[in-house]
């Protein structure tokens, strides 16, 4: 379907399909974008509805359960309020004391005597009247009625433990009744009550539904009762609200929206509604019963939505969210007519299509306008590019333009050239004498020039056969492969070429050249093959031909000629070139063969007869120039060979005397080596021994350094024994002096007592006494001193010798340390040397081989030399074949000798050892090779 | 406190006898004021040869002749072990530097011999007498005339 | 128990001693007719106690004479007799008598006899009945004697022997006596100083004092020359002569007035120096501008001094006085650090003369004292070396101790010397009698004239400078003076005159003996030394050296020196045992006019201060006193002369310089001394001594050579150095002698 349509498309004409494309573009566009805007803004729409009723739901649910709290709150406030307490006590009391009929006189005074109207009675403060009831409900009344009209509670009751309605704001029928015996003791009133009275935990609160309420003109009531404790926590009674259903259904209802068809309802677990629904005139408050199903699932769930037909009767979506209160599950329903939902999306939809049929009239006048202004060039284009289609070249108008048409005009006239220069090129194609056929990526023959056509022309009834009617006229399309094998032409190869390549065809036993090259668009991608065929056949034949003469003349038989007999005028030109140049060569070559076999015969006097030109001239000269070279060259190579002969001679004797040298060299080096070896293994020897000697010395010296230390020891007691020795002396010189002073002290006292005469006779004697005395101890004195002295003498005799020994030690310490080094010196210079031997036996062993080397080197130079002399003796046979002119034979020794001798110094290497190469190398075959190289 | 004095004959005198080089000489025990140990002399000048110079004894100054040098012989080169010998010579405190104290001796005047008359001059001034005792010649001393003092100081 | 009474008698022969000094002091102020009551009342108390102590020791001679010559005083003393000149000379014979008694008594001698003959004299004085009053007439017209105070003359009583103080003087009657002193420019010069006169004068009593002139202003104010005149009032009892005694030592450098407020009279001013009258005008002009500023110090140094009684009109601040106190007190200690020895003097010569508190002491006593105070001195010495060798904190405790040692020992040791010390008085006071005996006997009229018997010589110099002394006298009237005609021919004054005086210089005495008589005749004195052969025929000399000959050894005619005849003429003596003392004696002839003998002798023999030298390793002593000063010479300043002994160029003067090494023959210095000390020879001005090191300023103690050795020449004496070694103090006029003595012929070399 859709390519029917794409067919469709295509023909339509440009303007159309751009009139057509840009309306329906924008239509397209309009309408999808509308379309999508409003399934958006529908989806919005509807999600944005459902969430304002989710949103709404829960507002509404919040709403309601902050109510109630607030009225269980209320409640427990109010129960636990003291004046609520001294209120309930007090109409208890009063309601005792009223006698045996206080529900009559209550409701007598209360109800009916009550000025004011029904649903006003609680403005009733004071009866004025003696009762005891009266002054408490004055007190109280004004307070609990405030508290209703604050909360908008629909009645409040002060139950005594015995049931007894004792009070109630509004005063209705269940007003001074009693719930447990009373008319109303079934209601939902009395059943709180009971439900309190049974379990007065303070604080706990008792619920009952909403449900039609008698008193209350049948009106949907719903009661909450907490019970009322005195301080002591006794039972007083109960406190009960009668639960204001129009405050919950105005909370519920708050925020409907009749404009769109929205609202909220309350439905009880039994899906009676339990207020009146905005949405529809009835007061369906108990009696509209709601989907049971979806209250469950809400009631279950917690929420719930679904579309359903609302109460309004309309087709709404509903979102139900469950209340819970006490034990009491409502379902909050939030509905709204689907379309009321869906309006703002309908609406959208409107104003949506509103939007796109204006913007499409605009559009389209635009694009009508636009088409104007691109489709006139767009036709005015497709009529060029037609003609261009059509081949014919056109001008491109609106190049100027700046837009895509512009582009596109401009691309055109790029186009348009390009097709004229395609046009050239095809017309030069067909005029072409190449046979270029086009083919596309896919391997289909796009076109065909002349040329191709002509040539598979005469193969037609071969390629008809090969594909079935293949006409070469109607090339076009064919697949290139199927006319012949050609891989090259298959679709996969060509999608791999990239670059130019040749290949070859053959059939009808007609060969042909393919050369294959890619065609690339501007951006360089392949967008076609473009292949040149070219017939081999004549060529071949010829080129077989020109081979076969090319192959002679190469072969050297310029005798064979073209056949000139071609239809092609050029084959034939070129044969007839090819021939004559056969010819030429022919002769040429001859003449140059002659001269040449005479070369070869040696006979260097003749020259090229023929007179020739160009580079036959060239080669004729330069082959005269070979032979005069080659003539004055054998001159000089029989100069030299002579020189050579004689060098050799030289060479070899040298070399045979430089064999027999190395060889006794080689001999003698090998004494030495055995020398050498044997001295390294003497001289190791004797580092061992050097090192054994060393470590002798090491333990010599080690204990003459014992024996240093005894000496120093020794003489350092010995020191010792000198310095108390000198001590010693110093103390008997004190002695000494002692006895000198003590010897003139004496003296003195002699000549004093002999001064004194007489009366010194005895000092006399004393002094005499202290002479001796001191003289004996002078005496003892030099004895010790001479004793000291000889023992010092005797020390220093000790300390003398034992210094000596001392020194001696040391002496042998140093001198068995300077062995000891000696011996190191020994050790290492024998190490050395036994390094150095070896180094020697190496080197002598190396030297031996050397000249092992060398000896055989002599030897097979001494070989060379003989097989030079040899050759050089052949090489003067073969240069005396050679008959040169007379002048340029004689012998020039000197030269020939120092050129020999530069040859041996400049080329030393072993090239000597392959003395077979020198003599295979043919001089006549070196053309012009330097013989200085030999 | 001592053995039994040995009476020497009344008329015996005592000598101090001391060395100088090889000779002993003696002088009369009397004209010993004291014997000390050499100390340093302070020169004295314009002396004869032998005057050492003059000594401190304890406040008193004392010249000091050394005899080897007034017998003609070198300076004696003093150290500590020289001794000088305080004589009172009319007396003034005279020293006299010798070797070495030999001993005291009691001498009869019968030991004394007199010096020959063939000696010099000088030995005939200087000498009173020669004893010998135990092999060794003693000569004695006469003071007053080897150190001749000019007396002209009034008592 | 027996010692006690020859002690007590050797105190008694020592008072007499002083008695006989003061009494022939008083007895020549009476010949002089220079005497007041008091000098009467003072030889009578003199004569008075000797016959007391006399009879006291049974000394009977002594006694009667002494009562009759007490009686004569008593005479005198109550104008009963008349002090002319005979009577005098009769006083001044039996005082020569009376210690020639005391003398005997002493040593037991039996009186000599011409003790009755003048004992007969002084009877004659006593009863002119008897013989006709003819001596006693001209008794009137003498001086008249001042109306003394009949103070009542209290008879001392008889001096018990136990009582060995001096009689108490009596209490005198005290008044006041104002000095007006106006010091002369030598006054400073020679170290005195007004503070110590005014102390001293203190110790007489209550000194008031006032000044004249003015204290030029700070800036030009000269510490050497004085501008104050200073007036000072004395309450004491002292006599004027014994006021005057006590400022004599003052008396040459400055102009005393004293007017005893008693006695209307005016004091003879005591002899004045020459430079006193110019002294007066100076004083007057700076009087006024000074006035205020002298004030000041004056009064707060008297202050010190004396009870200061401010006179009325120079009120001074308290606190002004108290600075003032301070800066005398330091300058006191300055002074008596710079010149201790002037300080001493003046005040030893007030103990000594002041009469009372005198102590009898016997003299080998006080040399053990002095000998001990030498040793002092030297251990001192030695342990000054010590603690120097041991090298201790630069101003440790031990330094500063040793530092009060030495000045106490020296403080000590010239205390000791100032009690051997003895004015010169004793001998100069015999010169008179030696004159007078003299005179008689060679018919010459001679007077003689002694000053400066004040000044103190030490006792032994004073006993051995009796007998030289009067030798020169006796030398110099024999042979200076002429006979009165031929004096009166000669166009002098009949009656020749001796002049004896005797003063300080510095570190030593000089007492000079001067005539005006015809001098020593050189060629006499040349003659004889030739013909005795001291001199050589032909030797050229000096007239100074001609001189000198009289002292050459054996010039003297007498062979031996007797110490009471001394007849001989010979100066030889007299040199040598001046010199023993450690003195020199020159001569000054001018012949025709006279000869003038200056004899030195130093001030105390034991200590003086000398610089010790080094030459070689020996040491020698300087006195300090002669040392001028110490200098470092270099070549350009040493030249020598043709006779190739050096001279020395100092301070634009050319001074001999003579090698210490070469006069004392040491051995010759091994490398150029280049030390030179200038000193003074007493006579021949400055030399210069070339030396090797100069060690030090000592304090050292003489010790004679000559005790245990004999006298070197050149050498003073020897002293003991710290270390106990012996060095040898040099006599610088000896070497001075020795070094010209080069010059002469070997003569000197004989000795």
């Amino acid at each position: 379907m859709l390519s029917s349509a794409a067919n469709v498309f295509k023909n339509v004409s440009i303007s159309h399909k751009v009139m057509g494309l840009v309306l329906g573009g924008c239509l397209l566009v309009g309408a999808s974008v509308a379309y999508s805007n409003y399934q958006i803004a529908r989806g919005i729409a509807v999600q944005v509805a459902q969430d304002e009723l989710r949103v709404e739901a829960d507002g509404r649910v919040a709403a309601v359960l902050d109510y109630l709290d607030l009225i269980a709150f209320d409640m427990n406030f109010v129960a636990e309020h003291p004046q609520t307490r001294s209120a309930l006590k007090s109409f208890d009391f009063a309601w005792n004391v009223m006698g045996d009929a206080p529900m009559q006189t209550l409701q007598d005074a209360y109800i009916h005597n009550n000025p004011y109207p029904v649903g006003e009675k609680h403005k009733l403060v004071d009866v004025k009247d003696d009762e005891v009831y009266t002054t408490i409900h004055a007190d109280n009344h004004p307070v609990f009625r405030k508290l209703v009209e604050k909360r908008g509670y629909y009645d409040v009751f002060l139950i005594n433990e015995t049931g007894d309605v004792v009070y109630s704001v509004f005063k209705e029928m269940d007003y001074a009744t009693n719930l447990v015996s009373g008319e109303f003791a079934g209601s939902d009133l009395g059943k709180a009550f009971q439900a309190v009275k049974a379990n007065p935990a303070p604080g706990s609160q008792v619920f009952f539904d909403f449900a039609p309420y008698a008193p209350s003109a049948g009106a949907p009531a719903s009661f909450i009762a907490t019970p009322v404790l005195d301080t002591d926590g006794s039972f007083l009674g109960a406190l009960a609200f009668q639960m204001p259903h129009g405050a919950i259904t105005d909370i519920v209802r708050a925020s409907d929206n009749p404009e769109h068809h929205h609202g909220a309802y309350l439905v009880g677990a039994d899906g009676l509604l339990r207020i009146d629904a905005s949405m529809n005139e009835v007061d369906d408050t108990l009696t509209t019963a709601f989907d049971k199903d979806f209250v469950s699932r809400v009631l279950s769930q917690g929420t719930h939505t679904a579309d359903m037909t609302g109460l309004s009767g309309n087709e709404v979506r509903a979102f139900g969210q469950r209340v819970e209160f006490l034990g009491t599950q409502w379902a909050l329903i939030n509905e709204q007519d689907v379309e009321a939902i869906m309006a703002p999306a309908i609406a959208l939809r409107n104003n949506m299509l509103t939007v796109t049929g204006i913007v499409m009239a605009i559009v389209s006048a635009l694009a009508w306008f636009a088409s104007l202004g691109f489709v006139r060039p767009i036709r005015q284009l497709d009529g060029a590019v037609s003609q261009l289609a059509s081949g014919q070249t056109a001008d491109v108008p609106g190049l100027d333009r700046g837009d895509e048409l512009g582009t596109l005009a401009r691309s055109l006239d790029a186009i348009n050239d390009r097709a004229e220069r395609n046009q050239q090129i095809r017309s030069a194609l067909d005029s072409s004498q190449a046979c270029v056929m086009l083919i596309s990526e896919s391997g289909t023959i796009t076109y065909a020039n002349t040329a191709l056509v002509k040539l598979f022309a005469r193969s037609q009834s071969y390629l008809a056969g090969r594909s079935n009617g293949l006409d070469v006229a109607r090339l076009r399309g064919v697949q290139a492969d199927t006319l012949a094998d050609i891989p090259a032409f298959a679709p996969s190869s060509l999608s791999g070429t990239r670059a130019q390549t040749r290949t070859e065809a053959q059939f009808d036993n007609r060969a042909f050249d393919i050369h294959l090259s890619p065609v690339l668009n501007a951006d360089g991608e392949v967008t076609g093959f473009v292949a040149e065929w070219d017939e081999q056949t004549e060529k071949r034949e010829i080129t077989r031909q020109v081979r076969q003469v090319i192959d002679a003349v190469a072969s050297g038989d310029l005798t064979q000629r073209l056949d000139l007999k071609s239809n092609d005028s050029f084959f034939t030109d070129i044969s007839g070139g090819v021939n004559t140049i056969c010819a030429r060569v022919g002769e040429f070559l001859d003449d140059i063969g002659a001269t040449v076999d005479e070369l070869a015969a040696g006979n260097l006097t003749r020259k090229v007869s023929g007179q020739y030109s160009g580079q036959y001239q060239q080669v004729a000269s330069n082959l005269d120039n070979a032979i005069d070279r080659s003539a004055s060259l054998v001159s000089q190579i029989a100069n030299t060979a002579r020189a050579v002969t004689k060098a050799t001679t030289g060479i070899t004797d040298g070399a045979t005397e430089l064999s027999r040298r190395s060889e006794s060299q080689a001999s003698s080096l090998q004494e030495t080596a055995a020398t050498m070896e044997e001295m390294s293994a003497t001289v190791k020897s004797s580092a061992e021994n050097a090192s054994t000697a060393n470590q002798m010395a090491g333990e010599v010296s080690s204990r003459a350094k014992e024996g240093a230390q005894v000496v120093t020891d020794a003489i350092s007691a010995m020191g010792l024994i000198e310095q108390s020795s000198v001590k010693i002396s110093d103390i008997i010189a004190v002695i000494d002096s002692i006895a000198f002073q003590t010897n003139l002290l004496a003296l003195n006292a002699a000549v004093e007592a002999a001064r004194a005469g007489d009366a010194g006779k005895g000092f006399a004697v004393v002094a005499s006494e202290v002479r001796t005395l001191a003289q004996r101890s002078s005496a003892a004195a030099a004895d010790i001193k001479e004793l000291i002295q000889a023992s010092s003498v005797h020390v220093s005799d000790g300390v003398r010798l034992v210094q000596a020994s001392g020194e001696s030690l040391q002496a042998m310490t140093g001198d068995i340390r300077d062995v000891s080094a000696k011996i190191e010196e020994i050790a290492s210079a024998s190490r050395e040397q036994a390094t150095g031997i070896q180094e020697i036996s190496t080197a002598v062993s190396s030297l031996d081989q050397i000249t092992q080397g060398n000896s055989t080197i002599a030897e097979e130079s001494a070989a060379a030399a003989r097989a030079l002399t040899q050759l050089s003796g052949d090489l003067d046979a073969l240069v005396n074949r050679f008959k040169i002119s007379e002048q340029s034979s004689q012998f020039d020794e000197g030269k020939a000798d120092v050129q020999w001798q530069q040859a041996a110094i400049s080329s030393p290497q072993p090239k000597l050892a392959q003395p077979a190469a020198v003599a295979s190398r043919a001089p006549v075959a070196a053309a012009a090779s330097d013989w200085a190289e030999f | 406190m001592s053995e039994e004095v040995k009476t020497e004959n009344f008329d015996s005198k005592q000598y101090v006898t001391f060395v100088v080089g090889e000779r002993l000489y003696g002088v009369e025990i009397t004209a010993v004021r004291e014997i000390k140990q050499w100390s340093p002399t302070t020169a004295l000048p314009n002396q004869p040869v032998y005057t050492r110079g003059v000594l401190n004894l304890r406040g008193t100054i004392v010249p000091v002749h050394d005899l080897r040098a007034r017998f003609g012989g070198m300076l004696t080169d003093a150290t500590e072990n020289h001794v000088i010998v305080i004589a009172s010579i009319a007396d003034q405190a005279v020293g006299i530097l010798v070797d070495a104290v030999s001993d005291i001796l009691n001498v009869s005047p019968d030991d004394t011999r007199s010096v020959p008359p063939s000696a010099r001059e000088m030995d005939l001034e200087a000498i009173s007498g020669l004893v010998a005792r135990d092999d060794q010649m003693i000569a004695l001393l006469d003071l007053t005339r080897l150190f001749p003092v000019n007396t002209f100081m009034a008592a | 128990m027996m010692d006690d009474f020859d002690d007590f008698q050797a105190v008694f022969f020592q008072e007499c001693e002083e008695l006989l000094g003061d009494l022939q002091d008083h007895l020549e102020s009476i010949a002089d007719g220079d005497f007041d009551a008091e000098t009467l009342n003072a030889a009578f108390r003199a004569v008075h106690s000797i016959k007391g102590g006399a009879g006291a020791f049974g000394f009977d001679h002594l006694v009667n004479f002494a009562h009759i010559f007490e009686t004569v005083m008593d005479k005198l003393r109550s104008d009963e007799l008349d002090a002319n000149p005979t009577v005098t000379k009769v006083l001044l014979r039996s005082n020569d008598v009376i210690a020639d008694l005391v003398a005997d008594a002493q040593n037991g001698a039996p009186p000599r006899d011409n003790v009755e003959r003048v004992r007969l004299e002084l009877e004659a004085l006593i009863n002119p009945a008897a013989a006709d009053a003819a001596p006693v007439a001209d008794a009137g017209q003498a001086a008249a004697s001042t109306p003394a105070p009949a103070a009542p003359e209290t008879q001392a009583s008889q001096t018990a022997p136990e009582v060995l103080a001096e009689p108490e003087e009596e209490a005198e009657p005290t008044r006041d006596v104002t000095i007006r002193i106006a010091p002369g420019p030598e006054f400073i010069h020679s170290g005195h100083d007004m503070v110590k006169l005014i102390r001293a004068f203190k110790s007489m009593g209550d000194v008031r004092v006032e000044t004249e002139g003015e204290l030029p202003p700070l800036s030009d104010h000269d510490a050497v020359t004085t501008q104050l005149v200073w007036t000072l009032t004395l309450n004491t009892a002292e006599t004027i002569s014994e006021i005057e005694e006590f400022y004599d030592f003052y008396a040459h450098t400055a102009d005393f007035t004293i007017t005893d407020s008693s006695v209307a009279e005016e004091a003879v001013s005591a002899e004045a120096e020459p430079a006193a009258p110019v002294q007066e005008e100076t004083v007057a002009e700076q009087a006024q501008d000074v006035q205020e500023q002298a004030q000041e110090p004056l009064e707060a140094s008297s202050a010190t001094v004396v009870e200061l009684n401010v006179s009325s009109e120079g009120q001074v601040a308290l606190d002004e006085v108290k600075a003032a106190v301070a800066q005398a007190d330091a300058a006191e200690k300055a002074e008596k650090a710079a010149a201790p020895k002037a300080t001493e003097a003046p005040k030893k010569a007030a103990a000594s003369n002041k009469a009372a508190k005198t102590l009898r002491v016997e003299l080998n006593r006080v040399d053990r004292l002095v000998n001990m105070v030498g040793e002092i001195v030297i251990t001192q010495a030695v342990l000054n070396q010590k603690i120097s060798e041991v090298d201790l904190p630069p101003n440790n405790q031990v330094a500063q101790a040793i530092e009060q040692l030495s000045h106490q020992t020296r403080e000590l040791q010239e205390s000791v010397m100032a009690i051997r010390a003895q004015p010169v008085k004793s001998v100069f006071s015999r010169m008179p009698r030696v004159v007078r005996d003299l005179a008689d006997q060679l018919g010459k009229e001679v007077t003689l004239e002694l000053a400066g018997e004040h000044t103190e010589v030490d006792t032994t110099v004073i006993e051995e400078l009796a007998e030289p002394l009067t030798h020169m006298l006796r030398n110099s009237m024999d042979h200076g003076l002429e006979m009165p005609d031929a004096r009166e021919a000669a166009g002098k004054p009949r009656c020749g005159t001796v002049w004896l005086t005797a003063e300080h210089r510095g570190e030593r005495v000089t007492i000079t003996l001067e005539d005006d008589g015809a001098g020593i005749n050189r060629d006499r004195v040349l003659a004889k030394a030739i013909e005795k052969g001291i001199v050589p025929e032909e030797a050229q000399l000096t007239p100074e050296e001609i001189d000198m000959l009289i002292f050459a050894p054996g010039f003297s005619t007498a062979a031996a020196v007797s110490n009471v005849s001394g007849r001989g003429v010979g100066m030889d003596v007299v040199k040598k045992k001046v010199q023993a003392l450690g003195g020199r004696v020159s001569l000054q002839n001018n012949p025709g006019k006279g000869a003038k003998f200056v004899i030195t002798l130093p001030l105390t023999l034991a200590v003086l201060d000398g610089m010790t030298i080094g030459i070689g390793d020996e040491r020698f002593v300087l006195p300090l006193g002669s040392v001028v000063e110490a200098l470092k010479i270099s070549d350009d300043v040493m030249e020598t002369l043709p006779s190739g002994s050096h001279i020395l160029r100092y301070r634009d003067n050319y001074i001999p310089l003579l090698s210490v090494r070469d006069l004392l023959g040491l051995d010759p210095a091994l490398e150029r001394e280049s030390l030179a000390v200038v000193v003074e020879t007493e006579t021949d001005g400055k030399i210069s001594l070339l030396v090797d090191e100069l060690i030090g300023q000592r304090q050292v103690v003489l010790k004679s050579l000559e005790a245990n050795f004999k006298r070197i020449e050149g050498i003073s004496g020897a002293t003991i150095l710290g270390d106990g070694r012996v060095a040898l103090i040099l006599d610088v006029p000896a070497l001075h002698a020795l070094g010209t003595g080069h010059n002469v012929s070997a003569l000197r070399k004989a000795s």
